[in-house]
């Protein structure tokens, strides 16, 4: 991973996000290679434990961004109208606290195309629609 | 700019502290912008990183005659105003600026006592206020260079600069240049027959050669112990892998003592049996942990891994650097009834800037790499969901003659590469079916996100301060469950291999040996595999902060988690434009030899 090319994303995403909302976004580029997101408002249905709309998202990226999407993870403690959509799955595989989400993935990701606002606004979508099986598409 | 006092000493030596790398390509853009029909001199700069002992030119920059005090067939120089701003702006940069300018009567030119003024006159007002920058000059003719390099330009101390050109077999004109002086002697009796063929001179290129292996199984081990009998002395090996027993058939020289031992010591010790003047630096990790200095190193780097990340990395690397890389593999393919569909092997060199390096050719491919970072745990869950089919995690087949063909192949191709008795081939595809071979030469794709000018893939700065790479508006962590999921900080320790450590492990052998009855026995228990972790991005390590973003401090309230929500804002930021189209402007020459008969 070049970090000449993903600090400007980073901050082009920090800058996107900010328009709509104010969540406190980190990254490390140096050595867990993930950018993160909390106190992101997620959309109606959505509650944390605490019965607020807020939860945390890490988009892991790997060396190999962004030749390939990142994977992605919400708070664990985060439900749908009550329960656990089918998009949150494989906790165990993910950071403490966190569960992985079941993200699309775009058949055409193109490292010139797209970027971590693409991946934002692909998880905002999905967030809107958690049970659709193709939120792209019904979007 | 006052006359200098000093007398330039113009030693006559070629320097062994630094070596100026370009493309060909970068020098044909030389060749056509300084030796124009016109027979005026030109000048151009050419703008270097320095790593280690190579000055890697990054960009050429032709100065034009508007920009010039003299333009004339017997003389040329920038405008002072010119100079300072180009230079000032080269060193700023942390590049290294090389002074190039034509003598287009001359075929093999050399510098002419004006020349040797101009260039002391340089030294003395660019010494004294970058003293610890080399100053380097060129002079080039229609069939040759001279050139000069003040390695230290405090002193009058002036070398031959040695040129290396990345392709340089493409060149309409060969480029009569200094050379690096290679001096590891060989073995004239022991080589004799390869010497027949590739003259003592290409012999001793092979013995000074420095070859990176990125896996050791069973395409890699042959391939190295191929190159160790035909004479390579210096590698490095990188592979995580420890022996299985189902690579016994297919790791040369491997036998069942060695099932569970580090793939790249076995193979190691089998190299420094083959060629007793051989080292192997011996790295049980990932490419991508190897320490960037040794690979670097590497004068070709040879990729026989079955992970498409370590094979982009390798490509990335070499682009980078301006090395080599050699990239092999086979595939084969069965129906489910478990016929053979398709044998098949790759071999692709990558020559960077020119011609087509793995991204040029497209053989990213983002599902493949997606696949290859998941654990176990994670393909398992996919699996059950019906997102990925049960046999994605399947081993391939494999046979060891395929290997061996490939093998033998990618060793020929170095041969070429390094001997220069035959132009190697770009891009190689043999049919293991039919024993069709194709060899086809390819170009650099405009556009590619690895090694078009201004991809920011393998190109760019690479070394970034901690606290560029670490900030936003909180603390950061993340506590991953496996902590190999995790890329650490540390990079991968090696073991030398040479014949003193055979030696030793000869001496201690307790009688298991080769060929006998040791299935009976128990396998050793395997070597503690370290958990390597690799630093993903070079950085420099200085004091963590926090980098601060221009965000207003969020209202808190009585807890992290229960905000008011904010106000969302109409207005929109311009969506940065990511949509420059790529082209490709391939022109493959195909040249087709059908092989018939067994081999």
């Amino acid at each position: 991973m070049n970090p000449q090319r993903v600090i400007p994303e980073v901050q082009d995403l920090h800058e996107m996000i900010k328009q709509r909302q104010n969540p406190i976004m980190s990254y490390d580029l140096a050595d867990d290679l993930v950018v993160k997101i909390e106190q992101l408002k997620f959309p109606d249905g959505w509650e944390n434990s605490d019965g607020a709309q807020f939860g945390d998202v890490i988009f892991d990226l790997s060396s190999t961004y962004p030749r390939k999407q990142p994977k992605v993870y919400v708070s664990d403690d985060m439900s749908y109208r009550g329960g656990s959509p089918h998009v949150l799955y494989a906790q165990s595989v993910a950071p403490n606290g966190f569960t992985k989400y079941c993200i699309h993935t775009l058949s055409d990701w193109d490292p010139d195309k797209h970027s971590l606002k693409t991946m934002f606004n692909i998880l905002e979508v999905s967030l809107e629609n958690p049970k659709a099986k193709n939120p792209l598409q019904e979007a | 700019m006052s006359e200098s006092q000093a007398v330039a000493v113009d030693t006559g030596t070629t320097s062994r502290e630094l070596e100026l790398v370009l493309t060909a390509t970068q020098l044909e853009r030389v060749r056509e912008w300084t030796l124009q029909e016109d027979g005026v001199e030109r000048f151009a700069y050419m703008y270097c990183e320095p790593t280690e002992n190579r000055l890697l030119v990054r960009e050429i920059d032709p100065i034009p005659a508007e920009d010039c005090a003299v333009m004339e067939s017997s003389a040329v120089r920038p405008e002072l105003s010119i100079e300072r701003e180009r230079l000032g702006d080269a060193m700023s940069d942390g590049l290294v600026p090389i002074m190039v300018h034509s003598h287009p009567f001359s075929q093999d030119p050399g510098f002419s006592a004006l020349d040797d003024n101009i260039m002391e006159s340089y030294r003395d007002w660019l010494g004294q206020l970058y003293p610890e920058v080399p100053l380097g000059f060129i002079v080039i003719g229609h069939a040759g260079v001279d050139t000069a390099i003040y390695t230290d330009p405090s002193t009058p101390r002036r070398e031959k600069l040695p040129i290396s050109v990345v392709g340089e077999w493409m060149l309409e004109t060969p480029l009569d240049a200094p050379k690096v002086e290679r001096d590891r002697s060989i073995d004239g009796e022991r080589y004799d027959r390869s010497i027949r063929a590739l003259t003592d001179t290409g012999q001793k290129h092979i013995a000074n050669t420095r070859v990176g292996i990125v896996g050791l199984g069973g395409l890699g081990s042959m391939v190295a112990l191929q190159l160790a009998r035909f004479g390579v002395q210096d590698f490095v090996f990188a592979d995580p892998d420890v022996v299985e027993r189902s690579n016994l058939p297919r790791i040369y020289g491997a036998t069942n003592s060695d099932v569970g031992r580090q793939k790249v010591n076995v193979v190691g010790e089998q190299v420094a049996r083959a060629n007793p003047e051989a080292t192997v630096e011996a790295y049980p990790a990932r490419v991508q942990d190897v320490p960037e200095s040794d690979l670097s190193n590497c004068d070709v780097i040879i990729g026989a891994v079955d992970r498409l990340d370590a094979r982009l990395y390798c490509n990335e690397f070499a682009i980078r650097h301006l090395r080599y890389y050699i990239d092999g593999g086979v595939a084969i393919e069965t129906d489910d009834s478990g016929r053979v569909t398709d044998e098949r092997g790759l071999i692709q060199l990558v020559a960077p800037g020119a011609n087509a390096c793995l991204d040029c050719m497209g053989r990213n491919d983002a599902e493949h790499l997606r696949i290859e970072e998941m654990s176990e745990e994670e393909i398992e869950a996919d699996i059950q969901r019906g997102y990925l089919e049960e046999d994605v995690v399947a081993p391939e087949p494999a046979i060891t003659p395929l290997n061996g063909q490939a093998a033998s192949l990618i060793t020929r191709q170095f041969t070429k590469l390094i001997t220069d008795y035959s132009p190697p081939a770009d891009f190689i595809r043999f049919d293991g079916l039919d024993d069709g071979l194709v060899a086809v030469g390819t170009h650099p794709s405009e556009g590619c996100i690895s090694c078009s000018a201004g991809a920011d893939l393998a190109s760019g700065e690479r070394s970034f301060n901690r606290k560029d790479l670490v900030g936003g508006d909180g603390e950061i962590e993340v506590d991953f469950a496996d902590p190999m999921d995790a890329p650490g900080v540390d990079s991968a320790d090696s073991q030398t291999i040479d014949q003193s450590v055979v030696d030793q492990s000869v001496g201690e052998e307790t009688g298991v040996s080769e060929g006998t009855g040791s299935a009976s026995q128990p396998a050793p228990e395997p070597e503690p595999k370290p958990k390597i972790r690799g630093k993903a991005v070079s950085s420099q390590e200085n004091e963590s902060g926090e980098k601060e973003l221009d965000v207003p401090e969020p209202e808190h309230g009585s807890s992290d988690r229960s905000l008011a929500g904010a106000l969302f804002t109409a207005t929109q930021r311009a969506v940065r434009e990511r949509s420059e189209p790529l082209t490709l402007l391939f022109l493959i020459a195909v040249v087709l030899k059908v092989l018939r008969g067994r081999r």
